[in-house]
């Protein structure tokens, strides 16, 4: 965290496993009408790989992601929110079969 | 400070460093006729001028210190053979904590039936039980120096101070000027959060206020009443082009305004991407150039802490072909798998590019992503065409990369917010 950079009011939403939040976004997005998101769009999203996203496919993701972290708080609470540390987890992949 | 050739970076082959200098970090560094001008993160360095007659053996010519010690000088623009360097309240979010110990301190007291312990008050304030008496000592002096200082670099090696003017709250942060006015981005008596004041420079040793511009809700001082809390949405900057500044606000979106009439700045339009989008928006800017046909401007975002299923901090190109409807056409992200340093520590993702860019390319900071050089030449499809990824300086375990300029010749400073200056010649 930055004390030079960000104020307390900006603190993060609650913090779920990635596997979890990527589990649900992926189930509610099948449901949102239009063309389902490729696996590609999800791996930039969640920061696995390098690419452009159209806004249309960033909004429908970033949409189901935060449908999915109310659908996870609803079902427990998560870790706490802000300031979480550094980004050093080992994160397993958020497109990967096992993640779906 | 010796320069040295870069060891252990990671490079694509159309980037060659020239030199690194071990020099503490800085928010902001400025290529100008020759000179690197950079301003460091935190007192007792101010602003250090690089003559860069040689490239490969940046000579320091001039240093100017804070203020005080309490004071920052991290921004600095320059036009002419005019300078700018703001003075903004150092570790001004941490001191900001100071000014609830108060209410933390009654509140605790209700909800035990004692008084607190400063190891209580710490941990409801977020700090180091440690830092509860620095607060207070900084709650007790205050901060009244914020603003800016206006220099004459008719002579680099000679910084001489022509003025300095006082803003209000913690001060100034990021602006924009050119050699008339000055765009400050600062906090003023009256307002919540920096909003924007325009001076004219006329006569640069006395600035004098033209306008302000400021987003609806922060004006309290009039009566108006911020939908968010505390300073979450303001001004981060804004830069000028013709008669428009680009303005990116916090948590906001990016602002079109009018400044055909000066004293009068005008909203045109808005594209505000929050929520669903969580990063803040750093920075707003037009391309010289129409791309594919269209008129098109970018957005930066800042990393923040890192959540996961968030994505990291990005880069936004947008069709400002109408101001009255800006739209998004693409968004471009880069992977963590693109830098060995993106979960070593740190931040990894977005942060600034180079304002003021020429033809397609973008130079882009990463934090732990170092640089990235982004083509446009296609808007809906940004693609990646360069990299430089400085390694960690000594005691730190990512480069956190931060902001750069580049020149007509292709020389690329590369500034880090914690420690060193990368000087790269970009062959595109």
């Amino acid at each position: 965290m930055c004390d030079d950079c960000f104020d307390d009011e900006d603190a993060a939403p609650a913090d779920f496993p990635l596997e979890d939040i990527a589990r649900a976004a992926r189930m509610i997005e099948r449901d949102i009408a239009g063309e389902t998101a490729p696996d590609e769009a999800w791996a930039v999203y969640f920061g696995e790989a390098s690419g452009a996203l159209d806004w249309r496919v960033l909004d429908r993701l970033a949409r189901s992601v935060d449908a999915a972290r109310l659908l996870l708080s609803l079902s427990g609470p998560g870790r706490a929110a802000a300031h979480s540390g550094p980004v050093g987890d080992h994160r397993p992949s958020a497109v990967c079969p096992a993640a779906r | 400070m010796n320069a040295h050739p870069p060891a252990a970076a990671l490079r694509s082959a159309n980037i060659t460093p020239l030199a690194r200098l071990d020099i503490p970090g800085g928010g902001e560094v400025v290529l100008h006729r020759g000179h690197a001008f950079i301003g460091h993160m935190s007192p007792p360095l101010g602003t250090s001028i690089y003559d860069l007659a040689d490239p490969r053996k940046p000579r320091l010519v001039a240093q100017i210190a804070p203020k005080d010690g309490y004071s920052h000088t991290h921004k600095v623009k320059v036009a002419g053979e005019l300078m700018i360097t703001n003075v903004e309240r150092h570790r001004r979010h941490f001191y900001r904590k100071g000014e609830r110990i108060a209410a933390v301190t009654a509140e605790l007291a209700g909800r035990l039936g004692r008084p607190p312990v400063d190891a209580e008050i710490a941990a409801a304030l977020g700090v180091k039980e440690g830092d509860v008496a620095d607060l207070r000592a900084g709650l007790a002096r205050g901060y009244a120096d914020g603003g800016f200082r206006v220099w004459d670099i008719a002579d680099p090696a000679h910084p001489r101070e022509l003025a300095y003017v006082k803003t209000g709250g913690i001060g100034v942060h990021r602006f924009d000027m050119d050699e008339r006015y000055a765009y400050i981005s600062t906090e003023m008596e009256g307002y919540v959060g920096n909003i924007l004041v325009i001076y004219d420079l006329a006569d640069p040793t006395r600035p004098r206020e033209v306008s302000r511009w400021h987003l609806p809700g922060q004006h309290m001082g009039a009566g108006e009443t911020p939908t968010w809390s505390g300073q979450r949405h303001r001004l981060h900057h804004a830069l000028r082009v013709g008669d428009v500044m680009w303005a990116a606000c916090w948590y906001a979106g990016a602002y079109a305004i009018d400044v055909s009439d000066i004293a009068r700045p005008r909203t045109i339009g808005s594209f505000n991407y929050h929520p669903p989008c969580p990063e803040p928006t750093h920075t707003f800017f037009p391309l010289a150039q129409p791309l594919g046909g269209r008129k098109v401007a970018l957005a930066i975002d800042e990393e923040h802490d890192h959540i996961p299923g968030q994505p990291h901090a990005f880069l936004w190109v947008l069709d400002v072909e109408d101001l009255t409807r800006i739209a998004p056409i693409s968004t471009f992200h880069v992977g963590e798998s693109a830098s060995p340093y993106a979960t070593a520590g740190g931040r990894f993702g977005a942060h600034q590019f180079q304002e003021r860019q020429v033809g397609s390319l973008v130079f882009a900071t990463w934090f732990a992503g170092g640089l990235r050089v982004i083509d446009l030449a296609d808007p809906s499809v940004p693609k990646e065409i360069g990299h430089f990824i400085p390694a960690p300086a000594t005691g730190h375990a990512a480069p956190q990369s931060n902001d750069i300029d580049v020149n007509a010749d292709g020389i690329v400073c590369l500034l880090d917010r914690d420690c060193g200056l990368d000087i790269l010649q970009f062959e595109g």
